[in-house]
């Protein structure tokens, strides 16, 4: 009985991390199947980022940053460039989006998009400078320009595809789940989430938090 | 009262991204000063090789995708393009007969000297089962790797002329890093002023022929033709022709832009050299036999045009032991860009990248 939301906050976290792996290797493998096949203009769309992207967006920074490094190690086996490189740029960028994420912008949908955007660009950006900074491409403008560029584009495309299935697709509220999580009725969990709206969005989300606990 | 169960204590999420990060550059560091025959390259290699299979069934995704492409390059092809290339097919018709005439020319006179022919290249075929993975590289995957006897460094091309060098190596598959990659370069000349120079790749996705001097003859359509410097391509492959000359005040060089003979993303099946090829090879006794029947027979003394093609021979003679020795370093060295990118740098430097 006192295991009860114990056992079913595991078998949530459980069924998260489930879902996080299959969509790891659902990028892998559209990354190495797919994206060569529909490339636009020499541009090949980065199925990793999009994934690594929405992951931070949903996930712990260091869950985020974990699977940015894997992912990112993967993408580098499989691609030509130097082994390492896109490892280090999705570390970053998950850990960095999702602590921004949990920090301030959790709820709004067009926010997170557009910090996802953001992100995105700043991860090319980050990778053409690498590249040239090691002597692998010799003209940093054209490659912002050529690739960078069209390349955060295409992957911004793709993000706002996701989060839109995401959104479509049926789930039970958070909020309420958590709220059986903690133990706490509903009446208590209002009286939490108005005592959380009168504070800055840093406190509201470690009010929540310390509710649930 | 129940006690609450012991939290395990977390590492921070920081400290979690600065052990990882760290870890990456320190691979990144490894990777770049290691031989390519170094543990992560290896890495590498053996990973194209698991993926190989999921590459392969891309290419089912892939036939669809192209398809599409096609159809919108025909929507987009306009009435004056269809013209000009009717156009071009009737030049190419009448090029083709002409050039037959020289080919049956070529070996009567081959057959003369005991010359081997030129494209009597040694090799292997492989198909094409995925392109590359990423917008920073212009690489194809083909079907063929160590088990076929390939290895870093080898010629790689089809009937329309010369894609690129291997790569990267595994057991049953290879990468191929295509021309258009701005890391390749190739030593060239025009085949019409025999101007030496230097095809290299761009980010842009052009092929640029650099180092031509600005007083040097070139004009649109000359084809572009490997020269065999460098040691890592043969001699005679054609890359393509000349689509636009253009230069500033300022240059020292011309730029060139080179239109490759087939569009990169439409082939499927390529051709691996792995022998080691020069232009023509050569049997002295065979010559010096043919010049005694000249002199015996004077009536049937070699035209001018022979005597030419016969000094020619002799020039690749004394040429080719050095080329030879410069393969051998290339494939000790185990070195797949050599003498021809360093080519490619200093064409890149004079182009102003």
């Amino acid at each position: 009985m006192i295991n009860a939301p114990v056992e079913l906050a595991a078998s949530s976290r459980r069924q998260h991390l489930i879902t996080v792996i299959v969509l790891g290797i659902l990028a892998f493998i559209l990354q190495i199947a797919v994206a060569p096949h529909i490339s636009i203009a020499g541009v090949v769309p980065n199925f990793i980022m999009v994934a690594v992207c929405v992951v931070a967006l949903t996930n712990t920074p260091t869950r985020s940053s974990v699977y940015g490094f894997v992912l990112g190690f993967a993408f580098d086996l499989f691609s030509q460039g130097p082994l390492g490189i896109m490892a280090l740029i999705l570390t970053v960028m998950g850990y960095t989006l999702s602590t921004l994420n949990r920090g301030s912008f959790e709820s709004n949908w067009l926010i997170e998009l557009f910090v996802a955007a953001v992100a995105i660009f700043l991860a090319e950006v980050l990778h053409a400078v690498a590249l040239a900074i090691i002597g692998y491409d010799a003209n940093i403008v054209h490659s912002l320009l050529f690739r960078a560029l069209p390349g955060a584009l295409f992957e911004t495309i793709l993000v706002l595809i996701v989060l839109s299935v995401a959104k479509l697709v049926p789930r039970k509220p958070e909020a309420k789940k958590r709220t059986a999580l903690a133990g706490l009725d509903s009446k208590q969990a209002q009286k939490a989430k108005k005592a959380a709206k009168n504070k800055s969005p840093f406190a509201k989300k470690w009010t929540s938090e310390r509710k649930i606990r | 009262m129940a006690l609450a169960p012991k939290r395990p204590k977390r590492v921070s999420a920081g400290i979690v991204t600065i052990i990882l990060s760290l870890l990456s550059v320190v691979m990144m560091t490894v990777w770049i000063l290691e031989e390519p025959t170094g543990p992560l390259h290896s890495v590498r290699a053996a990973s194209l090789t698991l993926a190989a299979p999921l590459q392969q069934a891309g290419t089912f995704v892939g036939v669809p995708a192209d398809e599409v492409r096609k159809t919108v390059d025909e929507i987009t092809t306009s009435e004056e393009d269809i013209a000009e290339l009717r156009a071009r097919n009737e030049e190419l018709l009448a090029l083709t007969l002409r050039l037959e005439e020289y080919r049956i020319e070529n070996e009567r006179l081959a057959r003369l000297l005991d010359v081997v022919d030129a494209y009597s290249l040694s090799g292997t075929t492989a198909r094409v089962i995925s392109r590359t993975t990423d917008s920073w590289n212009r690489t194809i995957t083909i079907n063929k790797g160590t088990s076929d006897g390939l290895s870093i460094g080898m010629p790689v091309m089809n009937a329309d002329g010369l894609l690129g060098q291997v790569e990267t190596v595994g057991l049953f598959s290879s990468t191929v890093r295509l021309l258009m990659d701005q890391r390749s370069g190739v030593a060239v000349f025009l085949q019409s002023s025999r101007t030496e120079g230097v095809v290299s790749g761009s980010s842009e996705g052009l092929l640029y022929l650099d180092l031509i001097p600005l007083a040097a003859p070139v004009k649109q359509g000359d084809a572009v033709i490997t020269s065999g410097a460098g040691g890592v391509y043969p001699k005679g492959l054609i890359i393509g022709v000349v689509a636009s000359v253009s230069h500033d005040s300022s240059d020292v060089y011309q730029t060139i832009v080179i239109t490759p003979v087939k569009r990169v993303d439409t082939y499927e099946e390529v051709f691996v050299m792995t022998g080691r090829q020069s232009e023509v090879s050569w049997n002295p006794d065979a010559l010096a036999e043919s010049k005694k029947d000249g002199e015996e027979n004077p009536d049937d003394a070699q035209s001018p045009d022979t005597n030419q093609n016969t000094q020619d021979v002799l020039s690749v003679q004394g040429g080719q032991p050095a080329q030879q020795a410069q393969n051998d370093d290339t494939q000790n060295s185990g070195g797949s860009q050599s003498s021809d990118t360093s080519a490619n740098s200093s064409a890149r430097s004079a182009r102003g990248n």
